[in-house]
Order: C-alpha cells, then sequence, then structure tokens
C-alpha cells in the first residue's frame, strides 16, 4: 500500500515539475503563519507581493529563454541602465519621450545580445556576462556612482506603472498577473510557444523539421530585456530613485526563481505557473524569516539551499522518465 | 494542416526530384561535386557509401538544411531553392534524420505538428492536433500514447513516429537519413517494413523515398535502386536486381582503396 502511493506520487512529481515549489510554498505559509500570526495580515502579503512581483516579472521572461536553452545575465544591469537612461532624458525630452528611448535602448540590447548568440555563436553565459560588465561600467561613468532620482507620483500615466493600491498593495500586482497571464498564453498556447520548447529541447532537431530557432531566441533576448527596462523604471518611479548597484543581485535572483520553478537549465522544460509559485515563495520566505526573527542574512542561505534541491531532484526525475 | 496542404498540386508526367550538377564545398574541400541524377515517383532509392562519401551532405541539400554553391534542384518539374528546412518541408520534401528525429522533452503530439501547428484564431487547436495524431498514429499501426514524450520512446519507436509524422504531411519525396544505425536489430527491421509498406502500399505512386544508409543490407531489403556515391560523386547508379549487396560493398571498398592510394 505503502509502496503503491509512492510509486504514484513519483510519477506524479515526474509529470508536472511545478508541483514541487506548489508544496513548498503551501507548506511555507503554513509553518510562517504557526510561527507569527502577523504573516497573513494584509500588510505583510502586500510585502511578500513587493518582493515577489518586481523580480517576478523578469523571472517570466527568463523562464521563456531558459526554456528556449538561453539565459541572461544583463538583466540587472539593463534595469539599471534603463533606469538612468529615463531619468537623466527627461529633462531633455519630457517623460513619455523619455520612456520610450529607455525602453527603445533596452531593446537594443537585447537584440545585441541575441545577435551575439545566434550569429556570432558565443554562449549566452559569456555574452550577457560580458554585456552586464559593459553596462556597468557605462552607468557609472555616466551617473559617477550617484543615484538617479525623479518624482513623477502626481501624474496619473506613471501612477499606473508604480502607484499605490489599497492594503499598502502596489500596481505591480496587477503588472505580475497581468504579464503571467500573457507568458502563460504564448507558452501553452501559440506556435511562438510551441517553437520555445522545440528550441531548447533539441535546436538542431527543432532547426531540422523547419523552426526557426534563431528568430525565437532573438525575440526572446529583446523581450526579455525590454521587461528589464520597464521593471527597472517602474522601480525608479516607485522607490523615486534608482542605485547604480542595484542591478548586481538580480540576473541571479530571477535565473534562481525560475529553476526553483521547475526551469530546467539545459533548456526544453519549465513552466509559467511554476515561476509565478516560486517568485511568491520567495517572497514568502523574505517576509516569513523577518517575521520569525530570523536575521535576513539567512534568506540568501535559505533559497540557495532551496535552489539546489529543487535543481536536483527535478533532473533526477526528468531523467528518470527520458533517455536524454 | 492548412499550410500543408496546399502543395499537393503534383504534375506527375515528368520525374519527381532532377538534380543538376549540385557542388557543396566545406572550406576548399568538395563534400558534394557533379552530382547529377533523377528520381520518379514510388521509386526506393538506397543512396549508399562510405563514411565521409557525402551522402549526408547531398541529402541536407534537398530538405533544404544545406544551401549548394553550385547546381540546380527541379522538384515537381518546378525549379526550387529551398533556404531553410522550413521551405522544403512546405514543397513536401521531408527528412528523417538518425540522431535528430524527434524532440525528447516534448509530447509526441507537439512534436508531430512542430512548425506546422493547427491553428484557430491565434492559439494552437491542441485538442484537434492530439486527436489527429492519435487517429493518424493508430492507421499506421503504431501503437503509442500521443501525450506522451518523445523521450519515454524507444528508439524504434521514435524512427516510426518520425516517419509517420513525415507521411503525415504527405511528403512527395521522404529522406530518411541513416534510420538504422541507433537501432537493434529487431528495431531496424521493423522500422524498414514500415517505411517500405507506407510508400509501396499506403502511397503508392505518390511519394517516392531516398534511404540513405551504410548498413548496405538493410537498404537492400526495400530498395529498388542503389546509388553509390564516392568522394562526393555518383559513382553507380543501378536498379537493385542487377548487383548484389555483397557486390556493392566489394565496390565501395574498391573505390575507398583507390583514393586511399591516391594520396
Amino acid at each position: 500500500m505503502v509502496v503503491h502511493v509512492a510509486l504514484h506520487l513519483s510519477k506524479l512529481f515526474r509529470e508536472k515539475r511545478g508541483l514541487s515549489i506548489f508544496i513548498i510554498f503551501v507548506v511555507l505559509i503554513i509553518v510562517f503563519y504557526s510561527i507569527n500570526k502577523l504573516f497573513l495580515t494584509p500588510r505583510s502579503v502586500a510585502d511578500i507581493a513587493l518582493v515577489a512581483t518586481q523580480d517576478g516579472i523578469i523571472a517570466l521572461f527568463v523562464t521563456l529563454l531558459l526554456i528556449a536553452g538561453e539565459f541572461d545575465l544583463s538583466v540587472g544591469e539593463v534595469f539599471v541602465f534603463s533606469g538612468m537612461i529615463f531619468g537623466y532624458t527627461i529633462p531633455l525630452l519630457g517623460p513619455y519621450l523619455a520612456f520610450v528611448v529607455a525602453l527603445l535602448c533596452s531593446g537594443l540590447i537585447g537584440f545585441t545580445n541575441g545577435i551575439i548568440v545566434t550569429r556570432l555563436r558565443a554562449p549566452s553565459f559569456i555574452a550577457t556576462l560580458g554585456m552586464a560588465f559593459f553596462l556597468e561600467g557605462l552607468i557609472f561613468v555616466v551617473t559617477g556612482g550617484f543615484e538617479v532620482t525623479v518624482n513623477l507620483s502626481k501624474i496619473p500615466f506613471w501612477y499606473t506603472l508604480s502607484g499605490d493600491l489599497p492594503d499598502g498593495l502596489n500596481v505591480w500586482v496587477i503588472w505580475f498577473a497581468l504579464f503571467s497571464i500573457l507568458t502563460y498564453f504564448i507558452l501553452e498556447h501559440t506556435r511562438f510557444g510551441n517553437h520555445v520548447f522545440a528550441t531548447g529541447g533539441s535546436q538542431n532537431s527543432a532547426y531540422a523539421v523547419g523552426v526557426n530557432t534563431r528568430r525565437v531566441k532573438l525575440v526572446l533576448f529583446v523581450a526579455t530585456s525590454v521587461i528589464s527596462g520597464l521593471v527597472g523604471i517602474m522601480s525608479l518611479l516607485y522607490y523615486t530613485a534608482i542605485s547604480p548597484v542595484e542591478g548586481q543581485d538580480l540576473p541571479l535572483i530571477v535565473l534562481a526563481i525560475a529553476v526553483i520553478g521547475g526551469s530546467s537549465l539545459f533548456g526544453g522544460v519549465g513552466s509559467i505557473e511554476g515561476t509565478v509559485v516560486s517568485a511568491l515563495t520567495i517572497g514568502a520566505i523574505y517576509v516569513g524569516l523577518v517575521l520569525a526573527g530570523v536575521p535576513s542574512y539567512y534568506y540568501y542561505s535559505f533559497v540557495g539551499a532551496l535552489l539546489i534541491a529543487i535543481a536536483v531532484a527535478n533532473e533526477k526525475l526528468l531523467k528518470r522518465k527520458i533517455q536524454i | 494542416m492548412s499550410d500543408s496542404l496546399e502543395r499537393r498540386n503534383t504534375d506527375s508526367s515528368g520525374p519527381l526530384l532532377r538534380v543538376k550538377d549540385l557542388h557543396k564545398y566545406y572550406g576548399n574541400t568538395p563534400a558534394v561535386r557533379e552530382v547529377s541524377f533523377e528520381l520518379g515517383y514510388g521509386e526506393i532509392v538506397g543512396l549508399v557509401g562510405d563514411n565521409g562519401a557525402g551522402k549526408s551532405t547531398l541529402v541536407k541539400i534537398l530538405a533544404g538544411y544545406h544551401k549548394p554553391d553550385k547546381g540546380e534542384i527541379y522538384f515537381k518539374g518546378k525549379k526550387v531553392e529551398f533556404n531553410s528546412p522550413y521551405e522544403a518541408r512546405r514543397e513536401g520534401i521531408e527528412i528523417v534524420y538518425q540522431d535528430l528525429a524527434l524532440i525528447s522533452t516534448m509530447p509526441i503530439y507537439r512534436n508531430i505538428y512542430l512548425a506546422f501547428e493547427p491553428k484557430r484564431g491565434i492559439f494552437i487547436d491542441k485538442k484537434t492536433m492530439k486527436e489527429e495524431a492519435r487517429k493518424f498514429l493508430k492507421s499506421m499501426g503504431i501503437d503509442v500514447d500521443p501525450n506522451k514524450l518523445a523521450g519515454e520512446l524507444s528508439g524504434g519507436q521514435r524512427q516510426m513516429v518520425a516517419v509517420a509524422r513525415a507521411l503525415m504531411f504527405q511528403a512527395n519525396l521522404l529522406i530518411l537519413d541513416e534510420p538504422t544505425s541507433a537501432l537493434s536489430v529487431y528495431e531496424a527491421r521493423e522500422t524498414l517494413n514500415f517505411v517500405s509498406r507506407a510508400i509501396k502500399d499506403t502511397y503508392r505512386g505518390r511519394a517516392s523515398a531516398i534511404i540513405v544508409s551504410h548498413n548496405i543490407h538493410h537498404v537492400y531489403s526495400v530498395a529498388t535502386r542503389i546509388l553509390v556515391m564516392g568522394q562526393g560523386k555518383i559513382v553507380l547508379d543501378i536498379p537493385s536486381k542487377e548487383m548484389s549487396p555483397i557486390e556493392v560493398e566489394e565496390y565501395i571498398v574498391k573505390i575507398t582503396k583507390e583514393k586511399a592510394s591516391q594520396r
């Protein structure tokens, strides 16, 4: 009987990679709530959302990129760079044109990443790491290491990007929900999504049956960059300032969110649902540890341990199921 | 399947495929040179030769994977130039590679429709994909669940599903590149019988096949005509009845030795 149940469970986990993080999420909610009843108050939920959504929106697109077999270490510097371009060009161009220019610059960076990877055949690890260093240098040259500040909170348009909602929430929750739905449908229900899975599953096989694998990757590099730039601007608007060093941890945190959510670093496997739950879990850990009275340094250790445990377990389960 | 059906206007008066003076170089090394041949409707041709003879390069040119440096290809009476495998498939040339047949991490039904997914509005029509794939696989005598991942299949099943996919899109020319090299003896026989049955019975007169292999005995079990390649050229083109597998093998060994002695 026990064996039977165990076999069934093991099969279920193989079929649904996002399931492990969902269970961990539920367990953590129960544990954190039983430690401190403040965990599920609106204020805490809003804090969880704030942590989960900023990184989560970028992680959605990094998930698509990972499934297509690539990743992007430049998202953090694009995040800052875009905020910087936005802040610096407002006096010249006005906020709306500055917004467009910042997003165009972000897209151009993504396009360059994509060309380096698909045409010059550099591994995305090297291409985007190089791009991150390049941008970081540029950011310090331009800002001299100082923060970039803006204050547009009174204007309705900017409110839609970073305004407050009731109960301490902000509109990022809505953006996260919208982008989650959008990326979910793209991945699961469009030709492009099918080609994303195929490109990461086996680029040569996908190309041989007629998938334009270069275009798939190029589009994803551009989209990831534009979204990172958008979130950079949203963050600058919300906090009214962005620091040149703010993007340094970001690429690795979003990568961790995607992998904890079930995406494979080897491509071909992953889901938006997994990434959404994973982003919420990361937020819950952050807030839960604080409320449990654990020193905040433990947050990174906790996330690190979770990352390794889930990545190892998922690859083992996948290998048991198919011959790669 | 709307995309795939448009290509079915076949002009069956001339040959299905005519290749004229095809050349392909890798750097300065010719991989394929002066290759000319014709292929009629309903033919099953075995393309054999030693490693590095140019077989694989030749079929990859026909399938749009490589572009030739020189030469012309006429398919169904029309001159064609393929810029990608997608364009070749749209014209009705399907290729099954030994190692690139299916994508392990994707379900079988998604593999089958890859690059030609049926759509409903802006979304792909998964329901149709699953149902049609199940029906078609069953009609071809392949007993697998299309929801399974391709990586869960045995090597033989994978090859058969890949061949079935090619036939589902009603290819006029089916190319099999080393279809048996990764298979067990039993699986190889099953796969070859499957191809032969499909071309001779199900798709009689509408489709032709080129089977690339360096296992001459496998080729002989289905091919009616043999093309032998050596050093990038076609050096022999005969009906399979006129020469035994052993004689063809000896011929290949002879030209390989000649090449070695020229060095």
